[in-house]
């Protein structure tokens, strides 16, 4: 089969690979029918998640049809129509009968390597390292889904590969930014980043009950695209986003604070550059300017939702403010299968529009062009659906 | 009073090397005299004094120590399953289900009792560096849902024990391991796998006793609460290692689908 695949910084190609086979009798494959480059894809583009392998294949937001399923997988038949979530959850172990997907105990077969690093290991991940699982992503024409009993979901007749797509992984990612903000209804949510996770988070903050979703960047079509979303926008070049926020929320600041930006922020000030030097002599492994910037922004008790990705060390974080502004930290790799059901009906009612992120449509094939202009931002890229 | 820093924390084999090293570089030093020769004297003298005291203040700094005498190795690791005491008992009391997880028994033979309660077992070990051993090992606790433990018969060559004890509460069931082992290579690897269970690096990188029986639990752990073990070997990739996939598929429709 077709696949892309990882070969180094800025190295992404296309190439044959031997089809996948069942390894396990909970496993299933899936004929991908529509797949996405996703912006934390971008980290692994840039060299900046350890543990990548020439080789590997890449993709973590994925559906297609299932076309084979092990002797345990019940609940799917060949011919289903299904999303696949990008965490791999056992549905057995605490974290997943507590509703932790992404914190699954039993999924990451390179566990001891994640515990290096981390301490403990998170789920595995398709197609995001060895630390995450080495497991082979769903950029390919095929794919093999572990757990298969617990993960897909089925998709019914009515609802696109479009419209289903960003179940996989930025719907689910920017519902739970915004749930985890604990709206009741009134607030001011401000979102760092209007990449396609910070235009979900805008969303899903009215959806949820906010008043007034502020949204921060620099790229002028990803704030007009926000803007279409009814967010207020702050170009955090030229504007200051914290002294902007606090006439916005009359001396207040936000209530809840998102990050949608991750390792790779740009901007910074006098640290900006310092963060960059830093990185690229992996004295720190992230570039946390927006994180700093919401730490500061946030209002006296507020919260801050971290959905942006970060994979190792991150220096002067300005913890002082944190601590003695009270404010609540929450964070973490998305619990997918949490939100899945939920969501998709949230789709079917037309109370969400994912559709409205999408910008690119291209080939497989086309998918290393793909990752150059989302990387570079270029030709109004936001969001690439790539169809094998 | 003596502080722990004037312990001895060298064995008497790493004394013999120190103090040989030591008299090596004196009598090189001396015998070309050379802008180095200074250096090499001070390093000469510190080796001597070394092996001499039997004191390293570098071991001392990383926690190391290899003054214990003896080859057995012991590991202990624990782990918590969400499967009630009496369905791990049942999975551990037969050592045949152990190849299903464990990275280091390849295969399992029930061989038939001497007396009644005298239950006996081969087992075929693939030690870390690749050594195939067979054992002969027999059940010296059985205590239904609490308690299990297993030694070698008389004569193994490589003699060793395990002991597991289960508890059953509110997050699950305990699993608590504990491992003795005397391998086959005299005192060296001993003191080194015993200087790795004490390195706080050594055992964060995996590397140490205590650490692979870890990961044996924690794979124990998969089976026991997802019926199969994760695995990435025989998965597609790309480049070289495209060829490589094809071959571990091939080991693994050899060896079963256990592992």
């Amino acid at each position: 089969m077709r696949a892309l695949t990882w070969h180094g910084v800025h190295d992404v190609r296309i190439e044959q690979v031997p089809d996948p086979e069942l390894l396990r009798p909970r496993d299933a494959i899936v004929r991908v029918t529509a797949t996405a480059i996703c912006g934390s894809d971008l980290h692994l583009y840039d060299g900046f998640i350890p543990t990548m392998r020439k080789g590997d294949i890449l993709g973590h937001e994925f559906m297609g049809e299932v076309v084979e399923v092990g002797s345990q997988v019940r609940n799917l038949e060949v011919g289903d129509r299904v999303v696949v979530p990008f965490p791999i959850a056992c549905g057995d172990c605490w974290y997943c009968k507590n509703d932790l997907w992404a914190l699954c105990d039993n999924s990451n077969p390179n566990a001891p390597l994640a515990d290096l690093f981390f301490g403990e290991s998170p789920s595995g991940i398709f197609g995001y390292s060895h630390l995450m699982g080495g497991y082979a992503g769903g950029q390919a024409e095929y794919v093999r889904v572990p757990f298969a009993d617990v993960g897909p979901l089925k998709v019914p007749d009515g609802v696109s590969d479009e419209q289903a797509l960003f179940l996989s992984d930025i719907l689910p990612t920017g519902w739970m930014a915004a749930e985890n903000c604990g709206l009741q209804g009134g607030e001011t949510v401000a979102v760092w980043g209007s990449g396609p996770v910070g235009l979900f988070a805008v969303m899903s903050a009215y959806a949820q009950g906010a008043k007034q979703v502020i949204a921060i960047d620099s790229v002028p079509e990803r704030l007009a695209k926000a803007a279409e979303l009814g967010a207020i926008t702050i170009h955090h070049e030229q504007e200051d986003p914290i002294e902007r926020l606090r006439e916005l929320t009359a001396g207040r600041g936000p209530d809840a604070c998102i990050e949608a930006v991750g390792m790779e922020a740009h901007g910074g000030g006098l640290l900006g550059p310092l963060d960059r030097a830093k990185q690229a002599v992996r004295l720190e492994t992230g570039r946390p300017h927006a994180l700093r910037s919401a730490i500061y922004a946030c209002r006296k008790g507020g919260v801050l939702s971290v959905a942006g990705v970060f994979g190792g060390f991150i220096d002067t974080v300005p913890m002082g403010a944190a601590f003695n502004k009270g404010l609540t930290f929450k964070m973490g790799q998305t619990h997918v299968h949490r939100y899945l059901r939920p969501l998709l009906e949230k789709i079917r009612e037309g109370e969400l529009h994912p559709t409205a992120i999408l910008s690119h449509k291209m080939t497989l094939d086309e998918a290393p062009g793909g990752y150059e202009i989302f990387s570079r931002k270029q030709d109004g890229c936001i969001k690439v659906m790539l169809t094998p | 009073m003596a502080g722990s820093g004037s312990r001895v924390n060298l064995g008497p084999v790493e004394r013999g090397v120190s103090l040989a090293l030591g008299a090596l570089a004196g009598t090189a030093a001396f015998r070309r005299r050379t802008p180095l020769s200074a250096l090499l004297v001070a390093a000469g003298s510190y080796l001597v004094y070394r092996g001499v005291s039997g004191r390293c203040r570098l071991y001392r700094a990383l926690g190391i120590t290899g003054s214990e005498v003896g080859s057995t190795v012991s590991a202990c690791s624990q782990i918590t399953v969400q499967r009630p005491a009496e369905q791990v008992y049942q999975q551990l009391r037969d050592l045949t289900n152990f190849p299903r997880f464990s990275r280091f028994l390849e295969g399992a033979e029930k061989m038939g009792a001497e007396k009644v309660g005298d239950e006996r077992w081969r087992l075929q070990l693939r030690t870390p560096l690749g050594n195939e051993i067979e054992l002969d090992v027999r059940q010296t606790a059985d205590e239904e849902n609490r308690r299990l433990a297993w030694c070698t018969v008389e004569g193994a060559p490589m003699p060793g024990a395990l002991e597991m004890h289960l508890f059953e509460g509110k997050t699950g069931t305990e699993i608590h391991a504990d491992a003795w082992l005397v391998p086959q290579s005299g005192t060296l690897v001993p003191s080194a796998l015993r200087t790795a269970d004490r390195s706080k690096l050594l055992r964060r990188a995996g590397l140490s006793p205590s650490e692979f029986l870890e990961q044996e639990l924690r794979r124990l752990r998969q089976l026991l609460e997802t019926g199969e073990t994760a695995t990435v070997k025989g998965q597609s990739a790309g480049g070289r290692r495209a060829r490589s996939t094809l071959e571990e598929r091939q080991a693994q429709a050899a060896g079963g689908a256990g592992r």
